[in-house]
């Protein structure tokens, strides 16, 4: 392993570092000079009684350090051990002390050019350029120790770690060389359970990538950035779709797939408040029997998981670590959900910068031109149809009056059929995905509807077009909301046209209609070079994960659980996480490195 | 002393009782018993091996503690035993736990820079060397 600033250099820590005599001595080989001990000498020894001991020993020769210290570096003979000569120089009565000259480093320090804005991985307080939570500014040492800990360990490629997402954008450069080797089986190196499913994963939302960047993104690559693992083995399980949605059915896929493939660690980033869902329940279980450790997102609420059960954070198998957010200063992430005992650890996850799966474009429109109007029942004498609201900016609504000023003062027409469309170009980029998000406020009478439909190739997308969304029977609400977004990639072209429609019941008691804002259109190509920093529990977790890949790749005999007490047991204690985690503690890779669990089974016979 | 106590205890301890009855038969006077005659047994302790790999490579060990007696110390390579101790100890009761630890400097990463990592001491183990 070749680190950007490596270099070696000696460190006598004459005053904190303890004196180790032979009984003691059992330092691995390479961790100390070979040929070399550091001898303290008796005081008022003299330097020709000094050279005299160390002659007797066998020594080359040796040197002193400093004439107040009487320390002395001894050159040893060629054949004698560092071992035998700290026990000579230990058993002579002329010395006071004696030890390796032991080699320190400096920290692994990887050669990635986004390398200084992984605060997570080295926090000097710096700014994150592109982040959006605030503070983008924090404490310098509030990480998690990575770079001490690439000391011991870089490479997890040993530890499948399936990464349960929105799949993985596999051609990034930065993960291209990490992802796992699925064989001819699974030669996109993993699987897709969204829809009818494939066996390509390929991350349409970009939240995989994101979290797999974090895992493992390449280290020392010159490229991007680092991953807490530099070599990782990334399989990509999809189960959410572009939208970043999933169901019960493909979440246990995915996590079935990934134990019946090897993967030892499960990330997933996702979760919601609903009720307790058994079939989810039983493949996390499925997991633990199988030796297989869940590392899972607390959620973004801002909410108590003990009081409102998120899952699977609040799930409660023992194989399951559930994660919260902290920022730059070690704040527990004024949207991260806690749980005293729900929710594990903490770890950063805020203007987290990690891969990306493409270029994401943003298409708004204004809803004040354009639009095509039509209207099966409006005369003058009684108005229905759809026009842009004069009053309310970036506002089109149904039922508007005749002279088209305020929606919400007149009422849609029986028996009518109220269309309005418009054409987008969504091709311009070789577009990969289209997702579309809007708000409909609505007052409908049950049985009169609100549909929204596209058509590829224009025109009224109410003829021979896709429908996305129906709604009915609202009032005073909002029936569509700017989340959750509608997948309407089927409809990239140059001439996509999108359209809402109101149609009534010839005895419809009739309503005020509804009126739509906040139209939005995402795109996304896909590419193999983008960053996106962003802010979540959702990448706090894959922080976590990686830690739990660098300590299962270090112990490969660990179990699921071994390493879950090494991660949580050893954190460090952190103010903001006391009574809001089951631990109080942030994730300190080191620390979970050098873990050790307690011995346990001791038993005794006497003879 | 009841009956049932009696039965409770070990072979060794039963014996002695019964020497101490035919020593009140045969003397009629007011002298006290003898106290029971310490002896040397061999202990052989064993625990569940660590996981992990710098307790099984050079600079990890274990500290056996045993109260009363010198920290054994079993460092790395571990003999065909495995994880496990002898002691030799005089009868008596003990208090016996287990350290498991490495080279590892838990700051810093660097193998033997003198300060090395330790688990959580086992669960006390309370042993009764007979007489």
């Amino acid at each position: 392993m070749t680190f950007h600033t490596r270099s070696l250099i000696s460190i006598i820590l004459l005053s904190a570092a303890p004196t180790l005599h032979a009984a003691a001595f059992n330092a691995p080989a390479g961790s100390y000079a070979p040929s070399q001990v550091l001898v303290q000498f008796k005081p008022n020894l003299t330097s020709a009684m000094q050279s005299q001991t160390a002659q007797s020993i066998g020594a080359q020769s040796i040197q002193a350090l400093a004439t107040r210290s009487n320390w002395s570096i001894a050159n040893l003979p060629a054949g004698q051990s560092v071992a035998q000569a700290v026990a000579a120089y230990a058993n002579n009565p002329n010395v006071a002390a004696v030890q390796p000259n032991y080699i320190y480093h400096t920290m692994a320090v990887p050669n990635d050019p986004q390398y200084s804005q992984l605060w997570a991985a080295k926090n000097t307080g710096q700014t994150i350029t592109a982040g959006t939570y605030a503070p983008t500014t924090g404490t310098a040492g509030d990480d998690m120790n990575l770079e001490a800990a690439w000391n011991v360990q870089t490479d997890c490629s040993s530890t499948i770690v399936a990464v349960i997402d929105s799949g993985v954008n596999y051609t990034s450069t930065d993960l291209a060389a990490n992802m796992w080797n699925g064989g001819a089986a699974a030669p996109l190196h993993g699987w897709n359970f969204v829809g009818a499913g494939s066996n390509d994963p390929m991350d349409l939302n970009g939240h995989g990538t994101h979290v797999a960047g974090t895992i493992g993104a390449e280290g020392n690559n010159t490229i991007g950035v680092t991953g807490v693992c530099w070599k990782a083995s990334i399989m990509a399980v999809r189960v959410m779709d572009a939208t970043g949605a999933g169901t019960t059915s493909s979440v246990i896929q995915g996590i079935d797939y990934a134990i019946t493939h090897g993967a030892k660690i499960l990330n997933m980033s996702l979760g919601g408040q609903g009720p307790f869902d058994p079939a989810y329940s039983a493949a996390i279980t499925r997991a633990q029997t199988s030796n297989v450790l869940v590392v899972v997102a607390a959620g973004n609420s801002n909410t108590n998981n003990d009081a409102a059960p998120t899952y699977p954070c609040s799930f409660t198998q023992p194989n399951l670590i559930c994660v919260a957010a902290l920022d730059q200063n070690y704040a527990l992430a004024n949207f991260s959900n806690f749980g005293a005992t729900s929710v594990d650890v903490g770890a950063p996850g805020t203007n987290i910068l990690s891969t990306w799966n493409g270029l994401h474009t943003t298409i708004t429109d204004p809803l004040n031109a354009g639009w095509v109007f039509s209207s099966t029942t409006a005369t003058a004498a009684a108005p229905s149809g759809w026009g842009y609201d004069l009053v309310n900016p970036n506002v089109m609504g149904d039922a508007l009056t005749p002279t088209g000023s305020q929606w919400g003062f007149t009422k849609y027409n029986a028996g009518t059929d109220d269309r309005t469309y418009k054409t987008f170009n969504l091709a311009g980029t070789n577009t990969n995905v289209a997702l579309l998000s809007v708000s409909a406020a609505a007052n409908l009478i049950n049985g009169d509807f609100l549909n929204a439909n596209f058509k590829a190739i224009g025109g009224d997308p109410f003829t021979a077009g896709t429908n996305v969304f129906s709604g009915t029977n609202a009032k005073d609400g909002f029936i569509l909301t700017p989340s959750p977004k509608f997948d309407i990639s089927a409809c990239i072209s140059t001439t996509c046209s999108i359209g809402f429609q109101l149609t009534s019941t010839p005895t419809s008691l009739r309503d005020t209609g509804v009126a739509i804002a906040n139209f939005r259109i995402d795109t996304v190509t896909l590419n193999s070079t983008a960053q996106n920093t962003i802010n979540g529990t959702s990448m706090a977790t894959p922080q976590v994960a990686g830690v739990a890949a660098l300590v299962w790749s270090h112990n490969p005999m660990f179990t699921y659980a071994d390493v879950a007490n090494a991660i949580k047991d050893s954190g460090r204690p952190t103010p903001s996480l006391a009574g809001k985690t089951t631990t109080g503690k942030a994730v300190d890779a080191m620390r979970a490195l050098s873990y050790i669990n307690q011995p346990s089974g001791l038993s005794v016979v006497v003879h | 002393m009841t009956l049932s106590q009696f039965f409770s205890f070990k072979s060794s301890s039963i014996a002695l009782l019964t020497a101490l009855t035919i020593t009140a038969c045969g003397g009629g006077g007011g002298s006290a018993p003898p106290p029971p005659i310490p002896t040397s047994h061999v202990v052989n302790l064993s625990w569940t091996a660590n996981r992990e790999a710098a307790v099984n490579r050079a600079g990890g060990g274990y500290k056996v503690a045993i109260s009363g007696q010198p920290v054994i110390d079993v460092p790395f390579p571990y003999a065909a035993s495995g994880a496990a101790a002898v002691a030799t100890l005089m009868s008596g009761t003990y208090s016996v736990t287990v350290t498991a630890y490495s080279a590892m400097n838990a700051n810093t990463g660097i193998a033997a820079s003198g300060v090395t990592s330790n688990s959580v001491p086992s669960a006390a183990f309370t042993i009764t060397v007979p007489y």
